[in-house]
């Protein structure tokens, strides 16, 4: 109970428990500039043929501070301020506009938004000639987008989903101020350098690094419809990695990341240590790990593994948007009220969830890049579509933004996940799900199954042009024998095509497991949060993974050698 | 005991009097893996290293901007980073893998942009990046000996040839951090002058101080250590001229380095940029034009630039099995003897110079990329080509180095000028050169001439230029003029020098491909002819919403 309540004292000002407004959006200086160059640019440019008829600005003021560490030195160390501005303009109707998407150009996804930084707005005139030339530019540049819209509609063949290009969003007005951390970057040189020396004399590391990323400040956010914002975000992270590589080409990784409400919570010179020895001595293991075989077998995806899988292999396809767009292989278009995996699972988008069990969800988010509040939605419940991640473009039966539209600086916004969480209406202890895999590699009669303790990342392919299917790259997976056996294995990842993946979930464990990360897609990198128990599943193809071209260096690391004489 | 024993090799070969290899944490992290890659990095049936190159750059700057006079957000610290840069031939003197690449596009040296800060760290990054050059060089080395072959490519020049021991050594002063008020108030106070212009839609002012502290070891233990700084107000704008046509400006102020800046000094000659983006926005279109062109000591700086020192560049073509030609290689390659340029000019490169004119000069080189100690050059006496920038792979005729090769980021060390002079046997005084251009002009029966303050960027003999002075040869009056497209400006027109001026200044350009700056210092020169034709461009629509 005091644990508990000393980590909601330390988290308090981070976590936004609160998150209640606490400032005046007509106080707020660099808000009230913005909203008088729109207002100004808008009157006009509603009435230009064809019209702008939505206008929003996107202020980020803040500071990043980033400290990389390897081999006892500093790579790099930097403190920066932010200040970046974004201009969005719509021309047309909300019916079709320049963001429709254009068929057969594959450019029209990476189409940027006018974004630039900007002077600081205590001086007025730099500020605001900043606004009125980014409007200029995002205004001219919406009407050619928008020609180019007409005519594509006009020549390419009738798509399925005849949705609006655009709803508006509600009219929104909030304001929370949070005062910056402070970072000093030194105080974690030591701790990293001391981090980085424990890799000395490691033949089997090819790379070490260790950093400390701190990015916070505030977004502001005004539309033409009246909507102010002005809104805190801050995520403070600490990581490592080492890699190596084998002979045969074949790479292998271990990393650590820690992600906290405040740098006070990162963790403990002692904790880190210990942490990157054990990450050290699996490097080690999976160094002298046989290769492993393509193979279908009984597997477990176990936690962080599994939140990359939901993640990689039903997330994206939950992204409204892409059921709109013809060259989408559109996984779950039609499909709402039907089972489309086991039944066992329920996924849900939570992105005002700011913490899962102590740690922070780099998912969370008040408003999304769009302006809309956000909010929980269930996607699947018990294996049956209910809904989709949607921003203010519907579609066909959802016709208004969830609250899910995101997108990096400089892109334009589409429906992204946030905090995604798989649950499973029945549990098991994790041990008892291990039980489980033998039982079934021994039903199956097969030689071993796998589980997959880690997976670092992945794609998934939802475009029509190739076939719907995932590749998840494995980092620590162990091969299971019928005689409960383990042995870590190299090279394999894991493969397959959505629907029938999921719906050979067995069962699931109690152990849910949070794997934050960002995700890069149309609209850019954004922070996510994924959440998953580990999963049971009937069979799971794993596949070579690509090998690098190189063998290791001829002459072993320089502190290697030493360590040898 | 074995590093001392190397250290005292590369000390006993360097020449009397040379300097001692400094004794930092650069040097021993450099020489301890050299010592081991030319003893130990071998792999069964592949060619030795032969000669490696290691230079480390480690860089400071600091930067502050403001536009209209509001100032940009900027680190409080100045940034600093760590860069370091591998190259190697493996073979033997004869023959070695130099002068072969894979891709004639991109030839670039081994890199790491942000190396950790510590003896292991930089020793790491070092034994990677030169295990991966090993690799190239052993797989170039191979390719180059087939081509040869195929080719029937017998010459008996070595492909790398000798060079005395060479040594280069400045102490290194620490960057000095600016006093951030006083530079950000400046920068502020000087955008703010633009404010005053309603028509300019951007005016901004920045100004950037850095400092790069290089350190340079090779195989043969020739090696450098020094400073190179280098400071500057940039002024930028944008605005829409009375036709409509948007228009940018640019210039570059180099600054003493280290020292306050002068700011009334540095007031004046923004408002002399201002006065000239006025001239810019009230400027008449260009009409066709054929005829002299006076060309301002920066207009002149990248008309040599672009048609004297990239021909002179790269005198020996690279070979490589993706192509019959080296498209990098220098027209002026087969025309030592011949006249190139006008008569009237001299032209010198002196890479040994750090500073003229009270500026830094960024091409200063005092050892060149492969350990050589660079020589001035008389590329040209009188017009015709004497020499050209030389590496120590050879060309016929040539006997040994020097000291022009160049490395960068982006290219392997190869024949490169530094700072370049062209000298006028005879100079004029601007008035005597403007007088000399109307004559020219009433001699042709042309109604005008151009005077151009700045060059164009050229691409196979065509370019832009978006601001120049006509010049009536009835009264000698001027009118500024915008959209002016060159035709047809080739190695020929650099015979076309009809005279030259007494207003010698030093231009600094950086080439777009290889990333290597140079500077060259000339004074106006008028050019007998260029073509001149309207700008294809069309103009803009003015802006929907007024500016605010």
């Amino acid at each position: 109970m005091k644990k508990c309540f000393l980590f909601l004292a330390f988290a308090w000002p981070a976590l936004g428990l609160a998150a209640a407004p606490n400032c005046n959006t007509g106080e707020e200086l660099p808000l009230k500039l913005m909203e008088q160059e729109l207002t100004r640019s808008f009157k006009i440019l509603k009435k230009q043929n064809p019209p702008i008829y939505y206008l929003s600005y996107t202020y980020k003021e803040g500071e990043n501070a980033y400290l990389s560490v390897a081999y006892d030195g500093v790579a790099d160390k930097n403190v920066k301020p932010l200040s970046a501005a974004e201009v969005m303009a719509r021309a047309g109707s909300t019916k079709l506009d320049n963001t429709h998407a254009l068929r057969g150009e594959r450019e029209n996804w990476t189409l940027p938004v006018w974004s630039a930084p900007v002077p600081n707005p205590a001086d007025p005139k730099g500020f605001l000639t900043a606004w009125w030339q980014g409007t200029q530019q995002a205004a001219e540049n919406a009407q050619r987008d928008f020609s180019r819209v007409q005519s594509n509609v006009r020549s390419m063949a009738a798509v399925r989903d005849q949705s609006d290009d655009f709803v508006f969003p509600p009219k929104e007005n909030y304001c929370r101020t949070e005062k910056l951390q402070k970072i000093d970057l030194a105080q974690y040189e030591d701790m990293l350098k001391e981090a980085s020396r424990l890799a000395r004399g490691k033949d089997f590391v090819l790379d070490a690094s260790f950093s400390v990323n701190a990015e916070q400040g505030h977004r502001y956010f005004a539309d033409s419809r009246g909507t102010r914002l002005k809104t805190p975000y801050a995520f403070f992270r600490m990581a490592y990695q080492f890699s190596g590589r084998g002979k045969d080409g074949l790479e292998i990784s271990r990393d650590g990341i820690y992600d906290v409400f405040s740098p006070q919570d990162f963790p403990s010179r002692e904790k880190l240590l210990a942490d990157v020895k054990k990450s050290l001595q699996e490097l080690e293991e999976l160094s002298k790990a046989p290769e492993g075989d393509p193979f279908n077998a009984p597997t477990i995806l176990k936690g962080r593994a599994a939140a990359v899988f939901v993640h990689e292999v039903m997330g994206h396809r939950l992204e409204g948007y892409r059921l709109k767009n013809a060259e989408d292989g559109q996984t779950l278009a039609g499909k709402v009220g039907q089972q489309v995996i086991s039944p066992l699972i329920t996924i849900t988008a939570d992105p005002t969830q700011t913490q899962f069990k102590g740690e922070p969800l780099r998912g969370h988010y008040e408003y999304d890049d769009e302006g809309v509040k956000a909010r929980p939605v269930t996607l699947i419940e018990n294996g049956v579509l209910k809904n989709f991640l949607m921003q203010s473009s519907p579609i066909e039966g959802f016709p208004v933004s969830n609250g899910h539209g995101r997108k990096q600086t400089g892109r334009r916004a589409e429906a992204r996940m946030s905090v995604i969480r798989a649950t499973a209406s029945q549990t098991v202890p994790y041990e008892k799900l291990e039980e489980m895999l033998v039982e079934e590699i021994k039903r199956q009669g097969k030689p071993y199954g796998f589980i997959v303790e880690d997976l670092g990342g992945g794609f998934t392919l939802t475009g029509t042009g190739l076939p719907q299917s995932f590749k998840l790259e494995a980092k620590r997976v162990l091969r299971v024998y019928p005689d409960g056996r383990k042995e870590a294995v190299r090279g394999l990842d894991v493969v397959g095509t959505p629907l029938v993946s999921f719906n050979k979930i067995l069962a699931a464990g109690d152990d849910d497991t949070l794997f934050n990360g960002s995700c890069g897609a149309e609209s850019g990198w954004v922070p996510q949060s994924n959440i998953a128990p580990s999963l049971l599943f009937e069979n799971l193809e794993l596949e070579k993974t690509q090998k690098s071209d190189f063998k290791p260096p001829v002459l072993p690391a320089p502190d290697a050698e030493e360590e040898g004489r | 005991m074995k590093k001392y024993f190397f250290l005292l090799l590369i000390c006993l070969a360097c020449p009397l009097g040379a300097a001692q290899l400094p004794d930092n944490m650069y040097f021993r992290a450099m020489s301890d893996e050299m010592r081991r890659t030319q003893k130990e990095l071998r792999v069964k049936g592949s060619p030795r290293p032969y000669f490696t190159v290691y230079k480390v750059t480690a860089v400071t700057s600091q930067t502050f901007s403001a536009q209209f006079g509001a100032p940009y957000a900027v680190s409080e610290e100045p940034e600093t980073w760590l860069q370091a840069a591998v190259y190697m031939y493996a073979g033997n003197a004869k023959e070695n893998s130099s002068g072969f690449v894979n891709n004639m596009y991109y030839f670039e040296p081994a890199m790491v942009s942000s190396v950790p800060v510590s003896y292991e760290g930089l020793r790491r990054v070092l034994w990677q990046m030169t295990d991966m050059e090993y690799v190239a060089a052993g797989d170039s080395y191979e390719k180059k000996m087939a081509y040869k072959r195929q080719k029937n490519i017998t010459d008996d020049l070595p492909d790398f040839s000798k060079a005395p021991k060479a040594s280069y050594v400045r102490d290194i002063t620490p960057f000095v951090k600016a006093d951030g008020r006083l530079y950000q108030q400046l920068v502020n106070e000087l955008s703010a002058l633009g404010k005053k212009w309603p028509y300019l839609e951007n005016f901004g002012a920045s100004l950037r101080r850095t400092q790069q502290d290089i350190y340079f070891l090779d195989s043969e233990g020739d090696f450098y250590q020094y400073s190179r700084p280098a400071c500057s107000l940039r002024l930028s704008s944008s605005l829409r001229n009375k036709d409509g046509y948007k228009e940018s400006l640019t210039e570059n102020i180099p600054l003493e380095c280290f020292q306050t800046p002068d700011a009334a000094e540095l007031r004046a000659k923004t408002e002399e940029f201002l006065a000239r983006l006025q001239d810019m926005y009230n400027a008449k279109k260009a009409e066709p034009y054929l005829g002299p062109v006076l060309l301002e000591p920066k207009a002149a700086g990248g008309f040599f630039n672009q048609l004297f020192v990239r021909n002179a560049n790269n005198s020996k073509p690279l070979l490589s099995a993706q192509a019959e030609t080296d498209g990098t290689a220098g027209q002026f390659k087969d025309k030592l003897g011949m006249r190139v340029i006008s008569h009237l000019l001299d032209v010198y490169d002196r890479p040994q110079l750090r500073e003229y004119d009270g500026r830094t000069l960024p091409a200063f080189m005092p050892l060149d990329d492969e350990g050589v100690e660079s020589q001035e050059l008389q590329l040209v006496q009188s017009g015709k080509l004497l020499a050209l920038p030389t590496i120590r792979s050879l060309v016929k005729g040539q006997k040994q180095s020097n000291g022009h090769a160049r490395m960068s980021s982006r290219t392997l060390p190869r024949a490169a000028l530094t700072n370049v002079f062209f000298t006028p046997k005879t100079s004029l005084t601007q008035e005597e050169l403007e007088q000399k251009l109307l004559d020219r002009c009433r001699e042709l029966g042309l109604e005008y001439g151009y005077i151009f303050p700045r060059f164009a960027q050229l691409k196979d003999g065509k370019g832009e230029i978006n601001f120049a002075w006509r010049i009536y040869a009835a009264d000698g009056h001027k009118e500024p003029v915008y959209g002016l497209r060159l035709e047809g400006v080739t190695t020929r027109s650099l015979r076309d020098v009809l005279a030259a001026g007494s207003d010698e200044e030093v231009s600094v350009f950086a080439d777009n491909a290889t990333m290597l700056s140079f500077a060259v210092i000339t004074p106006s020169v008028l050019v007998d002819e260029i073509e001149i034709l309207p700008t294809q461009r069309k103009p803009d629509r003015a802006p929907f919403v007024a500016l605010p």
